[in-house]
């Protein structure tokens, strides 16, 4: 029963859709209606996003700054929508080249087994020794602020949940029939490895994915809100929220619509991990 | 036509290293090119064991000794790559469970087209055609539009029809099917029963059946060998095995059948088969024996002839024609 469902699952994306309820389907249209802002982002902004005095600053929201403008006199509006180009990327590339190198050293680990498996181990239990957030910035503070700091930083810390969630998926799958039956065919271990087993392991990683596309947002702002992340005047939300710090009382506006951004893409970003999740445990459980 | 090959395996043992048993004992058979070879045992009498040996598809920790020669070459002397370039190309290999055999997340078209690719140097829209028609050959009707289809669209006949197409892709020489119709039900075996002995003829490929069954065995193979604790008891002409057996495990393997004695209940072998690592020196069976006697136990007892081209290991022979009263003729499944 699992082998046959599991089977509906991967390869048919839209019977994903169709099994995840309202929550996959809400969850897939606001994140896309998010990225699409985010692509037109400068054509349909009405304002510069980072030149300064526009506007007279900290002008609460109006029909010509729907969001308020913020200390420097820039339309926030632009700019959250500017920042959500940044901030998708960030979620995006920092879940993706994790994932490749996270899910290649825990295909070969589960497949092979032995020595492999256990250096692997070894070192995954060291990184999961340190608090997300903590390594993140320790590597950024070593290596110097700045986007390409912050990805190799979350590439070097977050590539062991991967690893670890295909090393077990492979180490069961391993052993079924179809792997054997592989073998039997004169395949090689390349071959078996990503287009036998690949396949049948990559599930719940993607699913992870979700969740970590989230912190990876969340863990971006942080560091932007410590002056670690991306640097001003590009617009991202953290710094946003770091620079309006200081007038959260007089201006609140200038901090809100960043923040709700923020939490609107987490929002969506998480229905689609939960309910793939559901997916998958129902398709594994059963 | 297939080039025609002999596989030989001589000697064959198979021990965990761990364990420090034996679980496959100085097996030694010859299969013929064109020829069907049955091996017939209990679970756990290391049959499936030998199958893989032939591929060298161990479970870890196994090594294995003896030789095992194929188109004049010891496939245990082989590296790993050659052995891998045989693999599916000259000699493959059909599985006992299609449910998992096919790879789940592979249109089986694919799955089939991938082994012609491998083997056969083909291109991928010719070992698609050629995917196409090995469905059909293998009795799949409209394989045009199902080569598009996932596995679990299919039944489990259908299934283990896929699976002989991808084995049967790259055209090998020697086809190793362990307890390949176990998993189906009776009518279904049937089918699969005769559409691998077309293909066996039709291709002049030989063939090692494996199976538990001895009706399976009866209704394809030539000759059929039968194994007891890792150990070659008996071997022969099938008919000759079946009308005259030479060995009290084959006669209680017989008798175990459902149908072998009408009208009467169900004659089980008393006891159970013994731990790999408690073996007695001479006759593994004879603790389960009405006919051992201390010789039995005493030394290892050797393959007899009894008659040409029928061995059997019992030192008690000439005692058999009381078991033998009683036994019918075991039929051909699905013949």
């Amino acid at each position: 029963m699992s082998v046959s469902t599991l089977a509906v699952a991967s390869p048919r994306r839209l019977q994903w859709i169709m099994a995840g309820g309202w929550s996959l389907r809400v969850g897939l249209v606001g994140f896309a209606l998010i990225a699409v802002l985010a692509l037109l982002a400068p054509w349909i902004t009405p304002y510069d996003p980072t030149t300064l005095g526009l506007a007279e600053g900290l002008q609460p929201p109006s029909a010509a700054h729907w969001f308020g403008t913020d200390q420097l006199g820039r339309d926030i509006l632009t700019r959250v929508l500017h920042a959500a180009r940044t901030d998708l990327q960030i979620g995006t590339i920092g879940v993706i080249i994790p994932l490749i190198i996270g899910a290649a050293l825990g295909l070969f680990a589960g497949y092979y087994t032995g020595w492999p498996d256990a250096i692997l181990g070894r070192i995954v239990d060291v990184v999961t020794a340190f608090p997300f957030l903590v390594l993140v910035l320790a590597i950024v503070a070593m290596l110097g602020p700045g986007l390409t700091n912050f990805y190799i930083a979350i590439t070097l810390v977050s590539w062991v949940a991967y690893a670890r969630i295909v090393r077990g998926e492979a180490l069961s799958a391993r052993g079924r029939g179809y792997i054997l039956a592989a073998r039997s065919l004169g395949y090689g271990d390349i071959r078996i490895m990503f287009r036998h087993l690949l396949p049948n392991v990559m599930v719940p990683a993607f699913v992870f994915g979700m969740s970590d596309f989230v912190l990876d947002i969340l863990a971006g702002a942080s560091l932007g809100f410590f002056g670690l992340g991306v640097q001003p005047p590009t617009p991202e939300w953290g710094v946003m929220i770091a620079e309006g710090r200081n007038f959260i009382i007089t201006a609140p506006w200038v901090v809100i619509f960043p923040g709700l951004a923020i939490i609107v893409t987490a929002f969506f970003v998480s229905l689609i991990g939960d309910s793939a999740s559901d997916i998958v445990r129902r398709v594994h459980g059963s | 036509m297939a080039r025609k090959e002999a596989l030989e395996v001589d000697r064959l043992t198979v021990t965990f290293a761990r364990e420090g048993r034996a679980v496959v004992r100085n097996v030694s058979f010859t299969i013929a090119p064109g020829e069907a070879f049955g091996l017939v045992g209990e679970s756990g009498s290391g049959k499936s064991l030998t199958c893989r040996a032939i591929l060298r598809l161990m479970p870890r920790g196994a090594s294995i000794a003896g030789r095992i020669m194929y188109g004049g070459r010891d496939l245990l002397g082989l590296s790993d790559g050659e052995m891998q370039a045989l693999r599916g190309s000259s000699i493959a290999m059909v599985f006992q469970d299609p449910l998992t055999a096919l790879n789940p997340v592979l249109r089986v078209g694919d799955s089939i087209a991938q082994v012609i690719q491998a083997h056969g140097g083909l291109g991928r829209r010719a070992a698609r055609t050629r995917a196409v028609e090995m469905m059909e050959r293998v009795g799949i009707r409209d394989a045009g539009r199902r080569a598009a289809a996932y596995p679990h669209e299919f039944s489990g006949g259908m299934r283990q029809r896929i699976h002989i197409a991808m084995a049967l892709a790259a055209r090998p020489t020697l086809l190793l099917a362990d307890e390949p119709t176990t998993a189906l039900d009776v009518v279904v075996q049937a089918e699969i029963l005769r559409l691998l002995d077309d293909l066996r003829r039709q291709d002049g490929m030989s063939l090692l059946l494996v199976s538990h069954d001895f009706r399976v065995v009866a209704g394809l193979c030539d000759r059929v060998g039968v194994m007891y604790a890792g150990e070659l008891v008996e071997v022969g002409a099938t008919q000759t095995v079946l009308r005259r057996p030479e060995h009290p495990y084959t006669i209680g393997l017989m008798n175990s059948l459902p149908e072998a004695v009408l009208g009467e209940r169900l004659r089980a072998i008393p006891g159970s088969p013994p731990d790999p690592g408690l073996l007695p020196p001479g006759c593994a069976f004879a603790p389960r024996c009405e006919l051992a006697r201390d010789s039995c136990t005493a030394a290892p007892i050797a393959m007899a002839e009894a008659v040409r081209g029928h061995w059997a290991r019992c030192i008690r022979r000439d005692q058999l024609d009381e078991m033998r009263r009683g036994l019918v003729m075991v039929g051909a499944a699905g013949a």
